[in-house]
């Protein structure tokens, strides 16, 4: 009850710093998505439609991403965003920039790996027909995705559900820095790590119900789309 | 349209499926081809469209390759084979593809709604439609880009008598407009009222071209006997 | 396309131009201590400089200076500050504060020692004592390993003797779940919110004591080093305001920090915490 009790005290209090929180958690992580789903939503469309050069070598490396701990690729991008190492002179580590960018390359496999699972049956289903109106391959990847377009969205929202429970990466890149690069992920770490263990569960209650928003925010729009393109179910 | 079988033919897993084959046809203007089941039709429509490619050989219309000319055909399969699109956005299909602009493309409907008779239906999802419906559509669909040639594999095997009526009264009208049609089917009596010529398929192989006047009342071989006889 | 100039701004809105402002590569101790909270709004309010404080283990916060990714350094480690400065990656040292290092124990252990050596003598022979070491490399870790050497001859090995790999926070939760014993500096104890089972059992030994350093990053090794502001904020720290404020700064009404940057102004050493 306690906890209850300090999640409701949190949210009604209007707490500056915890809103502030919760925009820079959403900022970093819809900007790391929507990122992440420009480029691995053609690249998985494509890993679909069958063989291209550097086809295998994608689909290694992607494999192997997944398979790392966010703490390591977050150490990785530390490494070369660092002023010492090949990026230092854009001078983004410890900003919400790096933070973006260790995420996007944190959810890029996942959003990749199930858009290639959406599209394949499409592709499967499509294939003769698009064969015998010639179609380019390029036009073969837009029609597959738009009509594809429903699933790959909740490959999309997968993706940024793993960026905004993610705290490995982003407070290596980030440096939780109060006031500029403190997210919701982080200040969880924090307080527990202080002994605060009602307000670490109460933020991340809001954490959870942060998720749970944006997800029904998303399934709404995404229903209406399917009513009004009932092709698709 | 003259079609020519170059020493075609085509291996998968170290079987011949299909040839070799060699002829040359010119489509008067409906040519049926026939086999039974297995024969190998399929397979042989596919490659005169270029949609497989042979292992060896080459397949020409008017002395051009197939796979260089696939904009200039048409192709209609057997059962429903449909975007998860509406009536009019499955019909513009071929059109996009072709690149053809938005106006191109709506004015054109507009007369291949009218012919398929599906003006009623065109923002319809194209999994509503009934068999007999999405043949029509499909064939219209075929006819989009005025191809010269239409090739079809057994488009009325899975619909009732009265869809088939409809179909073949669309295809007699195109016919006469000028359209020729090479057309793969196992229904006897269509044919013997279609068919100018007909291409027999046995095992694999062209086993006889002849005008259909001919192959009907004296088939070159005994398969071709009991098939026409229906055994 | 429209997608590509979205992506622009997005990056683009979180790149900072050139601010008025440095990074402090500190340790986790002193932010939860809640000092710098108090403090540095004080010193942006003087000079219009923000301080963005990155809080890790010592070893990292170290680290990050060497790799240039901070514009100032400051734990409290004297060695590895030494170290820092021989090998010339910072161009200047000032002492700012002290504070001490305390020993914790659960309650429910009555035992009574005579002196500081006892606990750790006593630890080692009769593994009676659960002890949770951080195992990070931090400067806690550091001081308690030298405690170990000191009193006796080296790191524990043994069952009871338990190295986390964590912060002075973790390593806290686990002593009052586990009923052990822990070092911790004072700073982040007197601000641990979940104390449970636990209390001091020692402190006050000159030895406990543990000195805080501020380096200055040498901008001669790494481009871009903020050092006029750096310097700015290294003035400020140990002038009699920055002291000042360093030793008003309190927790449950106890002083934290001894300001230490003028050992020859007997005035400007405040009295500092008790046992």
């Amino acid at each position: 009850m306690n906890i209850l009790n300090a999640t409701f005290h949190l949210i009604s209090s209007g707490d500056a710093t915890l809103w502030s929180i919760v925009y820079l958690s959403l900022r970093i992580s819809l900007s790391a998505t929507i990122i992440a789903a420009f480029f691995a939503i053609p690249i998985g469309a494509a890993l679909a439609m069958g063989r291209f050069t550097g086809r295998k070598i994608i689909i290694m490396f992607s494999s192997s991403l997944m398979a790392l701990p966010p703490v390591v690729v977050g150490l990785a991008i530390y490494l070369l965003l660092s002023r010492s190492g090949p990026l230092g002179e854009y001078g983004l580590l410890f900003t919400p920039t790096a933070m973006i960018i260790a995420q996007s390359v944190l959810i890029f496999p996942i959003i990749l790996a199930l858009t290639t699972e959406s599209v394949s049956p499409l592709e499967k289903h499509y294939r003769r027909l698009l064969n015998s109106v010639d179609a380019s391959r390029w036009f073969r990847l837009k029609i597959l995705i738009i009509d594809a377009r429903f699933s790959i969205f909740t490959a999309v929202l997968a993706g940024f559900g793993r960026a905004i429970a993610e705290v490995g990466a982003v407070i290596i890149v980030g440096g939780n820095i109060a006031g500029s690069t403190r997210v919701m992920t982080t200040t969880i770490a924090l307080e527990t790590s202080k002994g605060n263990l009602e307000l670490a569960l109460a933020l991340g209650i809001i954490l959870v119900m942060l998720a749970i928003g944006v997800n029904s925010v998303m399934h709404v729009l995404k229903s209406l789309g399917q009513k009004y393109h009932k092709e698709l179910r | 349209m003259q079609l020519k079988f170059n020493s075609v033919s085509f291996c998968q897993n170290g079987d011949t499926l299909l040839g070799p084959i060699d002829f040359e046809l010119k489509i008067r203007r409906i040519t049926n081809v026939l086999g039974y089941n297995g024969a190998g039709k399929s397979l042989f429509l596919e490659m005169c469209h270029a949609m497989i490619n042979p292992t060896s050989g080459c397949v020409y219309w008017n002395d051009n390759q197939a796979r260089d000319t696939k904009y200039t055909r048409g192709f209609i399969f057997q059962h429903r084979v449909t975007l998860y699109r509406s009536v009019k956005k499955n019909i513009a299909l071929p059109m996009q593809t072709a690149g053809w602009n938005s106006k191109l493309i709506a004015d054109r409907l507009e007369e291949l709604l009218s012919m398929a008779g599906l003006e009623s239906k065109s923002e319809e999802p194209a999994s509503t439609l009934s068999g007999g419906e999405v043949q029509r559509m499909a064939l219209v669909r075929a006819l989009a880009t005025y191809p010269k040639m239409v090739i079809m594999d057994e488009p009325t095997s899975s619909l009732d008598p009265s869809a088939t009526t409809e179909f073949e009264n669309l295809i007699s009208k195109n016919a006469n407009s000028g359209i020729k049609f090479l057309w793969a089917t196992h229904n006897i009596k269509q044919a013997k009222r279609f068919a100018d010529d007909i291409i027999f398929i046995a095992d694999g192989k062209v086993s006889e071209i002849s005008k259909a006047k001919k192959f009907f009342n004296n088939p070159s071989s005994i398969k071709a006997n009991s098939y026409i006889k229906g055994l | 396309m429209k997608i590509i100039a979205l992506l622009l701004f997005i990056l683009a809105s979180s790149v900072n131009a050139e601010n008025r402002e440095i990074i402090l590569s500190s340790t986790t101790s002193t932010q939860n201590s809640g000092l710098y909270d108090y403090i540095l709004p004080m010193f942006t309010k003087d000079t219009g400089i923000e301080v963005k404080v990155v809080a890790v283990g010592t070893g990292q916060a170290i680290r990050i200076a060497q790799n240039g990714d901070a514009d100032a350094l400051l734990v409290h480690h004297r060695p590895s500050e030494d170290l820092f400065m021989k090998n010339g990656f910072g161009i200047m040292r000032f002492d700012v504060m002290y504070n001490d290092f305390v020993l914790i124990g659960p309650k429910s252990v009555k035992t009574k020692f005579e002196k500081l050596s006892d606990f750790f003598v006593k630890a080692k022979s009769t593994s009676l004592f659960p002890f949770i070491s951080r195992g990070d490399d931090s400067g806690t870790h550091k001081k308690e390993l030298e405690l170990w050497n000191f009193f006796t001859n080296g790191k524990p090995n043994g069952k009871w003797y338990n190295e986390i790999g964590s912060g002075m926070g973790a390593a806290l939760n686990m002593a009052s779940a586990t009923n052990s014993f822990t070092l911790s500096d004072r700073g982040t104890w007197l601000s641990f919110n979940n104390k449970g089972n636990l209390e001091i059992k020692w402190a006050g030994d000159t030895i406990m004591q543990n000195p805080y350093g501020l380096i200055l990053v040498n901008p001669n090794k790494f481009a871009h080093i903020k050092s006029k502001f750096a310097k700015q904020f290294a003035n400020w720290m140990v002038s009699s305001k920055g002291q000042k404020a360093i030793g008003e700064y309190k927790v449950d009404g106890k002083q934290l920090f001894c300001p230490n940057a003028d050992k020859t102004n007997i005035n400007s050493l405040l009295v500092c915490p008790a046992n």
